[in-house]
């Protein structure tokens, strides 16, 4: 869904956007306090967080014994795997399955990798009904919307604008869409139709435990359940880092999913499937079970310094504490996956060139690092990013910062150029402030000006300041610069 | 099937990238497992603390000491009074001898649980099933800390009975109750061995899609009853 509008276009229009505005802040605040108080009331919760860390890391560095373990029992219970290098791979093979089974229609539980694949206009190309089940990917889909949040899809969307939504695509009477609980009922009575008459259920896979052959799927609203019980076909869609080793491993992950998610000690539903239905005993459940293994660049991304994304588990919680994707929201940032984890993830699974903005939508400031239920460290690959994103800039640019880092790393050269930039900012200045910057420099001063250096710049003060006097060294740097020496008058230039 | 070839070339390509994976805290070996909390904890604690959790859930509990007091609860809280038909496990399943005839007793029938995999017959069952208001299972175990229900499905134990219904009930021993899911895992890790689905409920089907605000019933049952044997 990447637009040719530029990131910041999109985050200038949404911080101008008061009723986004509202809708963030009452959602992310209230996300982050719902996972704040959940870990509060977990005994151990800290150690839970490591352990949980320590699986996913030893479970990449084994990625391939991992996936062999788990395509053989996958298999070893009547279920088919298949490996989609890409994604149009993973989209062909569901294509051809639907066809060979006669499909006309699919019901859809909530996966981001579709989304990633745009797996539901390929299908609808080929003249099927595709539904997302789901609540807010429902309002997405019939709005013809793009989900602004990994877990709530629908956060920039009021009460208000899914009532005359339903009014207009259902034909749905006022009193259908009088408040929150009859929408809700009405969309149960709309996907439940869907549901009863699907030939084929496509989800998403929160974890798969490699002994076991198992896939997990958690939901609240239990369209997860029904879309892998009731089709006779289910296909499940799956990135190949969503492994486990062990059900004992399956426990830890669920336990921090739900509550760095949503603040639950458990998701309502986390439902574990093994194979298909096994007749003639089980009265209900597939036929015939599909798991498609998505790499599509996810190999590329573990091949390199960006393998650590490759440990999230996909609770969102990195969203709702930053800065950034508080004020701006998920959908400023263009791409199927927002807010830190996607700022790192997609450059990483589709290349720096296209989203070089996207790792400098950050300050850097790590309460994403923090809020991760398996600490990865967010703001490191975001930094690495940034330097590819410079080799891989234009020459002017690149010219730019080898100009830069030759004075930088000579300090005369260094102090002439200070000199020299002082002047000519000074030369622009108007009654001590600048505000207004040529050219490519523009965009500093778009909101905001700056004072004008002063003819002496602070380390000429300091040296004189501090001539004769011992040099500070080391840890003892706070002896030497007492109360007269520094501080006040540097801030009062 | 997987065919060898493409297996082949799915691991050649992720051992390939290994070689040069930048992969903070991994450890060769598996990182075993966490200690279980085994601080004593009575019967009745860990059955108090399902409870408490199950019930701020929204959950309600009643108790029954057989069949014919279970199928009384059963009759008070089917929503719509008069003969009718729900969704059930078999009752040997559901472990209460004679329960069918308790029910039929109090007005209450069984219907079918297979559902075929294709054919007219196939939209007829799912019809009658999609019309009941009220499912009867059991489950696995029930979980102290987090007010869950571990239910099993397999043979005479369906999953549409705990997942099409409005009201969904389930009959358990007071010893089925434990402290954490990972209790279950440790003790039963064949558990995924003899059925196809397994799934842990905490709670009742909800959403909080629109505006943050918290709705039951959204696609499976918005009651959730325990029925303490």
């Amino acid at each position: 869904m990447h637009t040719n509008v530029s990131f910041y276009r999109r985050a200038h229009e949404a911080l101008h956007d008061a009723r986004l505005q509202g809708a963030l802040d009452l959602a992310t605040s209230r996300m982050v306090s719902a996972r704040t108080t959940a870990f509060a009331a977990f005994p151990d919760g800290d150690a839970v967080r490591d352990h949980a860390r320590r699986i996913r890391a030893h479970t990449l560095s084994r990625l391939d014994h991992y996936l062999d373990r788990f395509t053989e029992n996958v298999e070893a219970r009547g279920g088919h795997v298949f490996y989609a290098e890409s994604g149009d791979q993973a989209v062909e093979y569901i294509r051809s399955l639907a066809r060979s089974r006669h499909v006309r229609s699919i019901v859809k539980g909530k996966s981001m990798i579709s989304e990633e694949l745009e797996l539901n206009r390929a299908l609808e190309a080929d003249g099927m009904t595709i539904v997302e089940t789901d609540l807010g990917e429902y309002v997405i889909q019939i709005g013809n919307d793009h989900p602004s949040h990994i877990v709530a899809p629908i956060v920039h969307l009021t009460r208000h604008d899914v009532a005359a939504l339903f009014k207009r695509t259902l034909g749905a009477t006022d009193a259908e869409v009088a408040d929150i609980g009859a929408m809700t009922a009405l969309a149960r009575r709309v996907l439940r139709e869907a549901f009863l008459g699907a030939d084929m259920g496509i989800s998403g896979v929160n974890f798969a435990v490699a002994e076991t052959g198992s896939v997990c799927l958690c939901t609240n609203e239990g369209n997860g359940r029904l879309t892998t019980s009731l089709p006779r076909i289910h296909v499940a869609l799956m990135g190949i880092e969503r492994i486990v080793p062990t059900l004992d491993d399956l426990g830890v992950m669920l336990q921090v999913l739900a509550r760095s998610a949503t603040g639950q000690k458990l998701t309502v539903y986390s439902n574990l499937l093994t194979g298909p239905r096994r007749s003639p005993g089980e009265p209900d459940g597939p036929e015939e079970l599909h798991v498609v293994l998505v790499d599509n660049g996810r190999a590329e991304v573990l091949g390199g310094e960006l393998a650590e994304i490759l440990y999230c588990i996909r609770c969102g919680a990195c969203l709702n504490v930053c800065p950034v994707y508080q004020e701006i929201g998920g959908h400023a940032y263009g791409t199927v996956y927002g807010g830190p984890i996607g700022s790192v993830l997609t450059p990483g699974l589709r290349g720096i060139v296209p989203f070089k903005d996207l790792p400098q939508a950050s300050s850097l400031c790590g309460a994403c690092r923090e809020a991760c239920p398996v600490r990865i460290d967010i703001p490191r690959m975001l930094v690495a990013l940034r330097t590819q994103s410079v080799t891989e800039s234009p020459a002017w640019l690149r010219a730019g910062m080898s100009v830069y880092t030759w004075l930088a790393t000579r300090p005369a050269a260094f102090r002439l150029a200070g000199r020299v930039g002082g002047a000519m900012l000074r030369w622009r200045s108007r009654d001590g402030w600048i505000d207004r910057l040529p050219g490519p420099l523009k965009g500093w001063t778009s909101t905001r000006a700056f004072p004008a250096p002063p003819k002496r710049s602070f380390l000429a003060k300091w040296q004189a300041e501090h001539a004769g006097r011992p040099q500070p060294t080391g840890d003892g740097a706070n002896s030497t610069a007492g109360p007269t020496g520094n501080t006040p008058k540097a801030g009062a230039q | 099937m997987m065919t060898p070839e493409q297996r082949e070339r799915m691991r050649t390509r992720i051992r390939e990238k290994l070689s040069t994976a930048v992969l903070p805290g991994a450890r060769p070996e598996h990182p075993g497992v966490l200690p279980l909390n085994t601080t004593a904890a009575s019967a009745d604690d860990l059955l108090d603390g399902f409870v408490r959790e199950f019930t701020a859930l929204t959950g309600i509990v009643h108790h029954a000491t057989d069949a014919a007091s279970a199928a009384a609860a059963i009759r008070s809280i089917t929503p719509t009074p008069g003969p009718q038909s729900i969704l059930a496990w078999s009752e040997s399943a559901l472990r209460v001898p004679g329960l069918y005839d308790a029910l039929a007793a109090q007005g209450i029938g069984i219907l079918p649980a297979h559902v075929p995999f294709s054919g007219p017959e196939r939209t007829a069952r799912l019809g009658e099933l999609a019309a009941a208001q009220v499912g009867v299972t059991g489950a696995l175990a029930c979980l102290a800390e987090s007010g869950s229900l571990v239910v099993e499905h397999g043979d005479g134990r369906g999953r549409l009975a705990s997942l099409l219904v409005p009201v969904h009930i389930a009959i358990v021993r007071r010893s089925a109750v434990v402290r954490s899911l990972a209790d279950v895992f440790r003790h039963r890790p064949d558990l995924t061995a003899s059925t196809s689905n397994v799934v842990v409920i905490t709670g009742p089907s909800r959403t909080a899609d629109i505006e943050m605000t918290l709705t039951r019933g959204v696609h499976g049952p918005r009651e959730i009853h325990v029925i303490l044997m």
